[in-house]
């Protein structure tokens, strides 16, 4: 019996200790790396394309594939409706914020970038458009192609889509011709 | 209902409801009724006879099949101690869960252990050297219901955890990614939960041994 007992005591020792390691060390060890990673996915220069790689379909009519696609695409903190014509393949995202409260450069960067992912993902997509208060963007995928490579799928691997996507956005006259 | 009948019943009152139990009711009643029969042809009155008949057995609890004397409170302080060990073990164990966000197996085998060891506390409290009859077959029909138990949980929940992480690939079309050590982790870990839970019939499964150990042999 005094045996076991003196067995329960070290098991229970081990076991607050385990407990406070995991509570105290590796959770908050742990929850920081992952603030540090969501927060470079709401940030195109940063995002990592091999996060939305699940969601690739061949069509724009799914549209819970399309909402957890946009939740893990920058911008992903602004709330926003989606609207798809599926007989155009048309995808609309009305943003329910407004350009000035999230950052003009940041938000025009962040679209095309979600463009081309979007459209990279979706086989059948045409055209996006996003809708804020007081302002509209449309991208259509004739364009995108014609800035990016007219296979897009194929930018699918985190070393090309880093060297063909992501590097293009860090120039600012490159994005500015989107809005031209 | 004669009274000898009433008496056969009370005496059994404790017992399984068993074929064999219910032979041995019928075979003591017999015994009783010849009994009667045999002080009342030596001159007892009736209401006398059934006294001295009576009397002449006052327990069933050492004939029946299974039946042990045992130090009861040593051998309950044991069963409770055993859980105690093996809820400790099963705690650590659910402790690396917290990391994948499964808090609750945690809190629960935490609050288990608490309750093992408030009632081990209370039992040791308790006159160890207090004897009664105690039923093996009882205690060794509960660990194989036990393990019948789990096992049925272990499969079930195995078999679902298989249908809902890798199944959707064939509902939705959509392939599960096992992208790195915490996706791995995040699937390991359905599986893991249902497994080491094993350590309760384990537990329970010693019972019977304990049993043995504290029969008084005298």
């Amino acid at each position: 019996m005094d045996k076991r007992n003196k067995l329960i005591i070290v098991l229970l020792i081990i076991g607050v200790l385990a407990f406070c390691t995991v509570q105290f060390i590796i959770i908050p060890h742990n929850k920081a790396k992952q603030d540090e990673y969501n927060a470079r996915q709401n940030d195109s220069l940063t995002h990592d394309i091999e996060n939305i790689l699940s969601y690739k379909s061949a069509y724009i009519g799914d549209a819970s594939n399309n909402a957890n696609l946009f939740t893990r695409l920058p911008l992903n903190s602004v709330p926003r409706k989606f609207k798809i014509d599926p007989d155009d393949c048309f995808l609309t995202i009305y943003y329910l914020d407004t350009l000035r409260n999230i950052g003009e450069t940041k938000v025009h960067r962040d679209l095309v970038y979600n463009s081309v992912s979007a459209m990279a993902l979706i086989d059948n997509l045409k055209q996006i458009t996003y809708g804020f208060s007081g302002a509209t963007f449309i991208f259509t995928r004739e364009e995108i192609e014609n800035s990016f490579d007219h296979d897009l799928s194929s930018l699918l691997n985190k070393e090309t889509w880093n060297e063909k996507v992501q590097s293009k956005l860090h120039d600012s006259d490159f994005v500015s011709r989107f809005y031209e | 209902m004669d009274e000898l009948k009433k008496y056969t019943e009370a005496l059994f009152a404790h017992q399984p409801q068993t074929s064999k139990v219910q032979d041995l009711k019928d075979e003591i009643y017999g015994n009783l009724l010849a009994k009667k029969q045999d002080l009342i042809s030596q001159g007892y009155a009736e209401s006398e006879a059934i006294v001295k008949t009576k009397d002449s057995i006052l327990s069933v609890d050492n004939i029946i099949e299974g039946n042990q004397l045992t130090y009861i409170n040593r051998f309950k302080t044991e069963c409770w101690q055993t859980l105690l060990l093996y809820g400790s073990v099963l705690w650590i164990l659910s402790i690396p869960t917290i990391i994948m966000a499964r808090i609750p197996f945690s809190i629960i085998t935490f609050f288990t252990v608490i309750f093992f060891g408030i009632s081990y506390l209370n039992s040791k409290k308790n006159n160890q050297d207090e004897v009664a009859f105690v039923n093996g077959n009882r205690y060794k029909k509960m660990s194989r219901t036990v393990w019948i138990i789990w096992f049925i949980f272990f499969v079930v929940s195995t078999v679902t955890v298989t249908a809902v992480m890798f199944g959707s690939n064939i509902w939705f079309a959509r392939p599960i990614r096992i992208t790195g050590p915490y996706a791995f982790a995040s699937v390991a870990v359905r599986y893991y939960i249902p497994a080491v839970t094993v350590l309760l019939p384990i537990a329970i499964g010693s019972f019977p041994k304990m049993l043995a150990n504290n029969e008084r042999k005298d």
